[in-house]
């Protein structure tokens, strides 16, 4: 009877995991199939003819598809490296001292979270124009560092708190100076937890609109930009095709890191579980 | 002489953490420079244009205005709709993703594929799937449920919002999902045999253990949907309709507006903006403390 | 190099409310060459002590000094110590030769030499050929020699373990003791021990430092830790014992009918901790007092403080076979019932009870519940302390 049940619950568990599967791939196939349609005709369920205008027209004579793609990758980029960087400082601190505040900066490291980035967007615009930021790669670069923060924050507290102090002080005991223990151990260890959370600051980054249309005052021009027209009206092959660009993009970035991560973690995880 | 290097090692172990979060430090005092700075601006102080006066004239009017309450109530709407609907997916699809004990695969698909498209392409997505054109009316159609692509509730434009809801709901579910599932795994473990021994049943157990030891993580992804959604510019100003607007959408109109002035007003929004999503900021702090209470 | 605490004291804790006292003003040293235990049960702060010596963690006040130089002022890795977990912590990306050179490695020692020291360790710790292997290939016992190697590799001035084999199981704990005894001759390295195994540190030491509560209980050589415990707890952390609470009036230990000697402790409440080995039963009771065992609270007891068994101390009959020990110290010990029996291989153990508390005897048989009984005792192997 139990294990009827048992068995039941399982069941659904899969179609579950299963419908939601089906709920993600099928607009990416749909997306897909516009990007090389040339016709589609109502109420057919697949496209008549084929073309590949979408991507032509993206990359072709007069336009700046592809510039405007390696700039918003290297955007991407360097918000990862920046954020990863400060997020693995922080919360270093903040998992392995104690000290006075430790609570009110662990949430103020967060808030980001919380306060839309809207109102962040619209409140620091003007200073970015005096400072001279706004419409620099440098001043989009720092606020997309902001609210890529608290995901990479997380990510980096929960892997120091997993690795724990054990090996850096043995490190220590071996005559290894402060540098050397970040160097042969720390970083080695926490390698695949910067790499997924510089995944979540280049996906932050490469999605953002609102603060790159504010902050890059129309001077930095980023594939999310240059695609918001054409979201939600419009020519759908073109719409698709840079779908399929900017997803590739993504993609192609996140199994990046993943493929760097496999390559650690096959090996260490055991280890630290036993 | 000895008691001094205890001390200068004392003081150093002290300062280290400062250090290694000035950084961090300096990134969260952009962001609230940020928001202060808005929000002051609201109040009509913006020193850069020589004024420095507080007043709360610009609130009054925003306040006052007729548009506001519906605003506000559709962007309430939109994020608790949002919110839920991504809460109680997100426990059925972790819940599942535990059960099936969560393949690479599966997690890749179900979780992963989701958190890495932007919102912007999500509403590309939706369009695709659910405008006139789109798959699930030819789908209709083809059961013999719609007849031609304008007989299908329109996806853009649409005053209950139902495209926004969905993408947030396509995005956020996963999210949920992610922030859950690592957490319910380990609690299922280490608790559901436990439990079954007990004699209860796998959905009793799930509800009487699993989930209350889950809550606060749950709590957390929720109000930081919840706050996304109530905030976000991008998916209302392409897929809602012309009235009433989103606050957001509301807001960044009045910012854009040639008049300077509509700044003090998009700020004052902006505020009111704040003050709800100080709400779910307050809440999660307490989650917050709670958790840290615990440990 | 000759290893000394002196007075330290520290409290841990997030928040002043809830800071806590770990060690209070403890003192001692490790002669130059010696083999020192800590012991003290979990919470005693014997780890902290070893964290402290090593410069992981900061003390309050008092201070370390490494042949009298005080070392406060250096960080860990300037300390120059061997240092063994007991959850071994070998570096999972480094193979296991690696591992052992690391510390050579970070004194600056060339790629050829620590290659070569790092492949004469892993010969001496039974472990040759293994310094290509990754480290979780290894067992539990062959981690905790290559960590063994490695806190040695670079010759410390002295070596630190933090309970290095309450990891292992029971089998392979007796094989790494000798190995790491072995070790320590032969590197002739000043070793500081911490344990909760008060056998071990009795076979393993040359002294050994209890800890009670954060401060020095007793320090003494093995020998005088077993004979002369100076509290109940070291009385009883050597195990099969009996703990009871009592009172004590006149010298003697009163609990419901039993009667120990307790020479020289004040009158008032006291806890006695009897050796099952040193105690008897029954019959075997009943044969010593026979045999003319003055029985305690009969017998004298002198001024000195010293328990006189009486003109009959030397009881004959228990010198025979049957007998469970050396019967020349008994002394009646009045009499509990027997409430039942556990079989313990080479023995039974009768439970006697003693006012709810239980007095555990060997007797060769099992005997009958509800019976009274005569109790003996040794008063070599009977502790009794003020509570």
């Amino acid at each position: 009877m139990s294990a009827r049940r048992r068995g039941g619950a399982r069941w659904a568990a899969r179609a579950l995991v299963a419908l939601q599967g089906l709920c993600v791939l099928a607009p990416l196939a749909v997306v897909v199939l516009w990007s090389v349609t040339a016709s589609w005709p109502w109420p057919a369920l697949l496209p008549e003819s084929w073309s590949a205008r979408g991507i032509e027209e993206l990359f072709g004579p007069g336009r700046d598809t592809g510039s405007v793609l390696a700039g918003s990758i290297a955007l991407a980029l360097a918000c990862a490296l920046l954020t990863t960087v400060v997020a693995t400082l922080a919360a270093r601190a903040l998992s392995r001292y104690r000290f006075r505040g430790r609570e009110a900066v662990r949430f103020a490291v967060l808030l980001p979270f919380l306060i839309p980035s809207t109102v962040f967007a619209m409140g620091v615009q003007v200073a970015f124009l005096r400072a001279g930021l706004a419409g620099t790669a440098a001043g989009v670069v720092l606020a997309h560092a902001i609210v890529a923060l608290p995901y990479a924050a997380l990510i980096m507290m929960d892997a120091l708190d997993a690795v724990g102090t054990r090996l850096e002080e043995q490190a220590r005991l071996c005559g290894a100076g402060a540098v050397r223990t970040w160097i042969h151990v720390t970083v080695p260890l926490l390698l695949p937890a910067m790499l997924s959370a510089a995944s979540m600051a280049y996906i932050m980054s490469f999605s953002q609109y609102f603060i790159t249309l504010l902050i890059g005052a129309g001077k930095v021009k980023t594939l999310a930009l240059v695609m918001f027209p054409y979201l939600s009206s419009g020519d759908r092959t073109i719409a698709s095709a840079y779908g399929v660009v900017f997803l590739g993009a993504t993609l192609l970035v996140f199994f990046l890191f993943e493929v760097l991560l496999r390559k650690r973690t096959a090996q260490e995880i055991d280890y630290f579980e036993g | 002489m000895a008691h001094d290097a205890l001390a200068l090692r004392r003081a150093r172990r002290a300062l280290a953490p400062y250090l290694l979060l000035a950084p961090a430090l300096v990134l969260v005092a952009v962001f609230l420079f940020g928001v202060v700075n808005g929000l002051l601006q609201g109040f009509g102080i913006m020193p850069f244009l020589g004024m420095t006066t507080f007043t709360l004239d610009y609130w009054a009017q925003v306040l006052t205005r007729p548009d506001l309450v519906e605003s506000v109530g559709f962007s309430l709407y939109l994020a608790l709709v949002s919110s839920l609907m991504a809460l109680l997916g997100g426990i059925g699809l972790a819940a599942a993703l535990v059960a099936v004990r969560q393949t690479r695969l599966a997690a890749l698909i179900d979780v992963q594929i989701p958190l890495m498209c932007a919102h912007i392409l999500v509403v590309l997505f939706m369009v695709s799937l659910f405008a006139g054109s789109g798959l699930v009316p030819r789908i209709l159609s083809g059961l013999g449920l719609v007849q031609g692509p304008a007989d299908f509730p329109s996806i853009v434009g649409a005053p209950s919002g139902w495209g926004i809801i969905a993408v947030y709901v396509w995005k956020e579910v996963p999210f949920v999902a992610f922030c859950t599932v690592t957490l319910m795994d380990h609690v299922s473990d280490r608790f559901g045999e436990a439990a079954a021994t007990a004699g209860a049943s796998p959905v009793r157990a799930f509800l009487s253990v699993t989930l209350p030891l889950c809550r606060g993580a749950l709590a957390k992804a929720f109000l930081v949907v919840f706050a996304f959604a109530f905030g976000a510019y991008e998916v209302p100003f392409l897929l809602g309709p012309t009235l009433p607007k989103a606050l957001p959408v509301l807001a960044y109109l009045e910012f854009q507006n040639p008049d300077i002035l509509n700044r003090c007003v998009a700020m004052a929004l902006n505020g009111v903006m704040a003050v709800v999503t100080s709400a779910a900021a307050i809440g999660y702090f307490a989650v917050l403390k709670r958790e840290g209470r615990a440990r | 190099m000759k290893v000394e605490v002196r007075d330290l004291t520290l409290a841990l804790g997030e928040r002043k409310r809830d800071r806590r006292a770990v060690l209070r003003e403890v003192s001692f040293s490790v002669p130059d060459g010696a083999f020192v235990s800590l012991l003290g049960e979990s919470g005693a702060g014997k780890s902290t002590v070893l964290k402290v010596i090593a410069g992981i963690l900061l003390q309050d006040s008092g201070a370390v000094l490494f042949d009298g130089r005080c070392v406060d002022g250096l960080p860990p890795h300037r300390r120059d110590l061997g240092f063994v977990f007991q959850d071994v912590r070998l570096f999972p990306h480094m193979t296991v030769a690696e591992n052992v050179a690391y510390p050579l490695r970070m004194r600056g020692v060339g790629r050829r030499e620590r290659t070569a020291r790092a492949a004469e360790l892993l010969e001496r710790v039974q472990l040759p050929g293994f310094g290509p292997r990754e480290p979780r290939t290894l067992s539990g016992g062959q981690a905790q020699r290559v960590a063994l190697a490695r806190a040695l590799a670079a010759r410390p001035a002295a070596l630190l373990m933090d309970e290095p084999f309450s990891g292992l199981d029971e089998s392979l704990r007796d094989d790494m003791r000798s190995l790491v005894l072995r070790l320590q001759r032969e590197e002739g390295c000043t070793t500081l021990m911490v344990t909760h195994d008060a056998s071990e540190a009795l076979m393993m030491s040359d002294r050994v430092v209890a800890l009670d509560g954060g401060a020095v209980a007793q320090a003494a050589p093995p020998e005088e830790l077993f004979a002369r415990p100076a509290t109940a707890k070291i009385a009883a952390c050597f195990g099969d014992c009996s703990v009871l609470e009592g009172q004590v009036r006149q010298g003697i230990f009163h609990l419901a009918e039993v009667r120990l000697p307790a020479p020289g402790v004040p009158d008032g409440a006291a806890r006695a901790v009897v050796r099952h080995g040193r105690c008897a039963a029954a019959e075997d009771a009943r044969r010593a007092v026979a045999g003319g065992a003055a029985a305690v609270g009969i017998g004298s007891v002198d001024a000195a403080g010293e328990c006189q068994a009486g003109p009959g101390a030397i009881p004959p009959a228990l010198a025979g076979e049957g007998a469970p020990l050396g019967a020349d110290a008994l002394v009646a010990a009045g009499k509990a019932m027997v409430r039942c029996n556990v079989y313990a291989g080479a023995t039974y153990l009768a439970r006697l009870d003693c006012a709810g508390q239980t007095l555990t005897v060997p007797v060769p048989a099992p005997l009958t519940p509800g019976e009274t009984v005569p109790v003996a005792v040794a008063p070599d192997g009977c502790f009794v302390f003020p509570a």
